[in-house]
């Protein structure tokens, strides 16, 4: 009998694809050179970070702002030099890594930390036709899919779970957990020294009902409450007009704006009210430590004293910054000392004002950042768990690949891998199916066609360069070759060009080679550029649900849902995904249950 | 005492490295680590990758003990070997220094090309009795059994492991440590029962941290453990259920070795397993036909190591050997089996009861 080195030739000889070299990447590298792999191309945009030197193993103090593909490259190469292992330092959505570049490997793994450019692989492996490994890991808990065109569910086969937002007036008016206070001190970060958005407004809302009290008062009363108070001035434009004086910033966010909130008094008949603050007084409360003591004291709560100084200092250095980069608007970096310092004494001064618990740097840090734990051990298994897959996938025993999760506690069968088969493809997916189409709900009259491009077309369906012609009247809408000049298009409203309740959109993107049909339905409730998309028209699925036998969803709930999984996920990964319920081919019962859908992870998504 | 203590508290710069896991495991449990010293007998593959976890998780210090050079073969396959070098004039873990410095800088590292476990019972005594945590790797039956005693003895946390090509095994006896505990859970031991498991994972709830309490657990020796007796009448019914197929693998590759079965050639080494193998999964009241690995593609137990097994096994004991040593919440249970043949990895906890 010979070694099973010799029952898998082809080890030797496929040419393999790696998108991402951070957490995971690092350890699959290793693993497919150990394992004898010898064609490999790694591709990553990224550059080696601190924070990164826990776990990517490859990786270096010296290296740190080197490009990760070059030096995980280059290390691997040092303890395997037969392995022909090359890179590029660049990102995927480059068009250069069009369709013949993924035809010319014979299968592709992602080690990626975003759904953006998972989708998009998904997308170039679907067209190329190659079979794809996808991971994701977070903390104690990893997950490996195999994904093989047509067999297997693809990437996007099922709806993921939605980032988790907060309602608008909640961060201006109403905050009761410090996520609130969290994301208000963002947006004012943005206001005052960054790009600014019209959805990020800082100051009081006026027009807001009380999310959960909508009948405490009517329409009249609200104004009556502010009727003889000026409406609230943009942040930027106050900050300029005081030449950015800490204190006079600080007076009208944490005093008059506060005053003004008080006076809107159906929000307080069943909260507690704010309590206003100024600057000459916070600075008596506690300690007041320097902005570089505070930063020795990262893991402590800081005073309120020391928040205030923090302020002022934080102003005064990103005012400078500012004025140094000839007036390039900032962006919130969670990694950056002064501006995370900001964000964190904003956000607990104004906790402190609304009676909310104030928290530490280092805890802030993980909310802003949405930083998600990652050791190397998860990590690690993660990756051996792929390499397991891929090399029965390239051996002809594409029916035993398994998609697998790892889980924290073994479930009652001891499973700590709990192993899977993969699902069917799902006959809506609007990327794997052969009718591909989503319902898109908008208001005709109020979103752009630019919202359509950016943020419907680009942000949620992750086209790169899409073109719409419109299904009924056959006038181009979108164009991706700028030479078609369709700049003024851009800002005209969906129902001046023909787009109602019922227009069918034909959508294509070139490098992506996907095809898609939109179908519009008009929803008045939605304001300025909101929308929803959805895979069937929801009234369709309603009389489906309305149809359904009741029973039938509680058998499929999985028999052990572990209850202790939530808890880690919710606390460590702010917007891990919610367990799911699957419909199981041929009726069996799912073994592994509710979280066995929860992937992506390493995920850092802004708030 | 006490300024020991502060001076061995995570710095500033080694926060901003070790940030991602903190963020996970907590600053206590970091400045358990920070204080481990951890022994680790074996330079092998896997030897590498437990290596690696735990210089990553920074602990104080790692010995190292390996008397072997190294072989033609592991260069290109164990990534701590600098392929530019001549590696087989060097012992395993003097080939590895290199690496492993870079690796982690805050964590010390003596290496010992002693053949350790050949010495006296008292002189392998003395030298295990200190640390945090004893690692053996790759190990004869014999070696690890006595060295499994001699650590219970002084009640060192103690874990085994080995690779058999796709399959990897790895054992745990933290006998006598203490681990957190949900306050109003009543686990008694490490050894749950399956029954009463499955009533309690229902009722587990989201619960604070100060709701957990550390406890003190008892842990089965290696030998009981993998000498279970399958043949009461109250464990009959549950072999199936909670005895993986890969386990009898496993089993039939320690008796092997126990019986100095293996001769090195691979055919002949194969006939010999057979016999065992029908005998050790006829014990376990499981039937030889349903097994989903059989004999012919028992080569796949033979060198060389599949590397994505020893990641996996290698990645369980980093993680394991971290939650032993900073006394988190508790560990899975005595022995984890990982089989690339049918991508399982599975826990159980035996002796069976």
């Amino acid at each position: 009998m010979p070694s099973w080195k010799d029952d898998y030739p082809k080890i030797e000889t496929v040419k393999l694809l790696v998108v991402g070299a951070g957490g995971i990447g690092c350890e699959l590298l290793k693993n497919l050179a150990g394992t004898g792999f010898r064609n490999v191309h790694v591709i990553d945009l990224d550059t080696i970070d601190i924070s990164n030197l826990n776990r990517q193993f490859l990786f270096r103090k010296e290296h740190v702002s080197s490009s990760k593909a070059e030096i995980a490259t280059k290390i691997v190469k040092q303890f395997c030099p037969n392995i022909n292992l090359t890179y590029d330092h660049d990102s995927i959505f480059e068009s250069k890594f069009g369709i013949d570049f993924f035809k010319s490997f014979d299968m592709v793994l992602n080690a990626l930390d975003n759904r953006g450019a998972r989708n998009h692989v998904n997308r170039m492996c679907y067209a190329a036709n190659r079979h794809l490994i996808e991971s994701g890991s977070s903390g104690y808990f990893g997950q490996v899919q195999v994904i093989m065109r047509g067999k297997t569910e693809c990437y996007e086969c099922q709806d993921k779970p939605k980032q988790k937002t907060f309602p608008g007036c909640t961060i201006r008016n109403t905050p009761s957990e410090h996520i609130h206070c969290t994301v208000w001190a963002k947006h004012v970060f943005n206001q005052l020294f960054g790009e600014i958005d019209i959805d990020d407004d800082v100051s009081p809302d006026m027009q807001a009902v009380d999310p959960e009290n909508p009948d405490s008062s009517t329409q009249e009363e609200r104004e009556e409450e502010v009727a003889d108070t000026p409406a609230p001035v943009g942040t930027r434009q106050w900050a300029e007009s005081v030449n950015y004086d800490a204190e006079k910033i600080f007076d009208k966010l944490f005093t008059q704006d506060i005053v003004y909130l008080c006076k809107m008094s159906h929000l307080w008949k069943q909260r507690k009210q704010p309590i206003p603050l100024t600057y000459a007084s916070a600075l008596t409360q506690g300690d007041a430590y320097s902005f570089q003591a505070a930063q020795n004291k990262s893991t402590s709560v800081w005073t309120v004293a020391t928040c205030a100084n923090v302020f002022a200092t934080c102003i005064k250095e990103l005012l400078n910054e500012l004025k140094n980069n000839d007036q390039t608007p900032l962006s919130f970096e969670k990694d950056h000392p002064v501006i995370m310092s900001f964000v964190a004494a904003c956000a607990n001064i104004r906790a402190h004002i609304f009676s909310i618990q104030t928290k530490s740097l280092f805890d802030i840090k993980a909310m802003a950042g949405n930083i998600i734990p990652a050791i190397a051990s998860t990590n690690a298994i993660v990756a051996g768990m792929m390499v397991t897959e891929c090399v029965k996938m390239i051996s002809g025993q594409e029916a035993d690949a398994k998609c697998s999760f790892l889980r924290n506690t073994p479930n009652p069968r001891g499973k700590i891998f709990a192993e899977q088969e993969p699902f069917k493809p799902n006959p809506k997916c609007y990327i794997c199916a052969d009718v591909r189409s989503v319902y898109l709900y908008v208001n005709p009259d109020e979103m752009t066609v630019g919202g359509l491009c950016e943020k419907v077309l680009k942000q949620e369906l992750n086209m790169i360069a899409p073109d719409v012609v419109h299904g009924g009247t056959f006038n181009m809408i979108i164009s991706s070759d700028p030479e078609d000049k369709m700049d003024e298009m851009l800002t005209k409203k969906l129902s001046e060009v023909s787009i109602d309740n019922g227009a069918i959109l034909n959508c294509d993107d070139y490098m992506q080679e996907l095809e898609l049909k939109l179908f519009i339905r008009s929803a008045d409730h939605l304001k300025g550029d909101q929308f929803e998309v959805a895979r069937e028209d929801t009234d369709d699925k309603k009389k489906e649900e309305a149809a359904a036998e009741v029973p039938m969803d509680v058998s499929q709930e999985a028999p052990e849902a572990p209850a202790e999984v939530p808890m880690d996920v919710s606390q460590e990964a702010p917007e891990a995904p919610e367990a799911k319920k699957r419909k199981v081919e041929g009726g069996e019962q799912e073994e592994e249950g509710p979280e066995a859908k929860r992937l992506r992870t390493e995920e850092q998504h802004p708030l | 005492m006490t300024d020991q203590k502060e001076n061995l508290e995570v710095s500033k710069q080694e926060q901003e490295v070790y940030d991602r896991q903190i963020r996970l495991w907590g600053m206590e449990a970091q400045n358990k680590l920070r204080n481990a010293k951890v022994l680790i007998i074996g330079g092998t593959q896997l030897g590498a990758e437990v290596a690696k976890t735990l210089s990553l998780a920074g602990v104080d210090a790692l010995h190292l003990v390996d008397h072997r050079l190294v072989q033609e073969s592991e260069v290109g396959s164990n990534f701590l070997l600098d392929a530019s070098i001549d590696n087989t004039k060097l012992t395993k873990w003097v080939a590895a220094r290199s690496f492993l410095t870079n690796l982690n800088r805050n964590v010390k590292l003596h290496i010992d090309e002693t053949d350790l476990l050949s010495k006296s019972d008292s002189e392998i005594e003395a030298y295990v009795k200190d640390f945090t945590i004893v690692i053996v790797l790759d190990e004869s039956y014999e070696r690890t059994v006595k060295l499994n005693e001699l650590c219970r003895k002084h009640k060192v946390r103690f874990v085994s492991g080995a690779i058999f090509g796709w399959v990897g095994y790895t054992f745990f006896d933290f006998n006598g440590h203490s681990f957190l505990t949900k306050a109003e859970e009543s686990i008694e031991t490490a050894n749950l029962d399956e029954e009463s498991q499955n009533t309690k994972t229902n009722k587990v709830v989201t619960l604070e941290e100060d709701q957990f309490e550390p406890k003190e657990y008892t842990y089965p020796s290696f030998v009981e453990a993998f000498n279970s007796d399958f043949s009461s009448k109250k464990v009959i019914k549950k072999c199936k259920r909670v005895v993986p197929t890969s386990y009898f693998l496993v089993k039939t590759m320690l008796l092997a070795c126990k019986e100095n079965k293996l001769s090195g050639d691979m055919v002949k080494d194969i006939e010999e397993l057979i016999p065992i193998w029908k005998k050790e999964v006829v014990a376990g009241n499981h039937i030889v036909e349903n097994q989903p690995v059989q004999p012919e593609k028992f080569n796949h137990l033979f060198a060389p190591e599949f590397t994505p097994t020893t990641a996996c096994i290698g990645g369980i004991i980093g993680q394991e050997s971290i939650k032993a040593i900073s006394e988190g919440k508790l560990p899975i249970r005595n022995i984890f089996i990982y089989s690339a043949l049918d991508s399982t990895g599975i826990a159980c906890d035996f002796p069976l009861v």
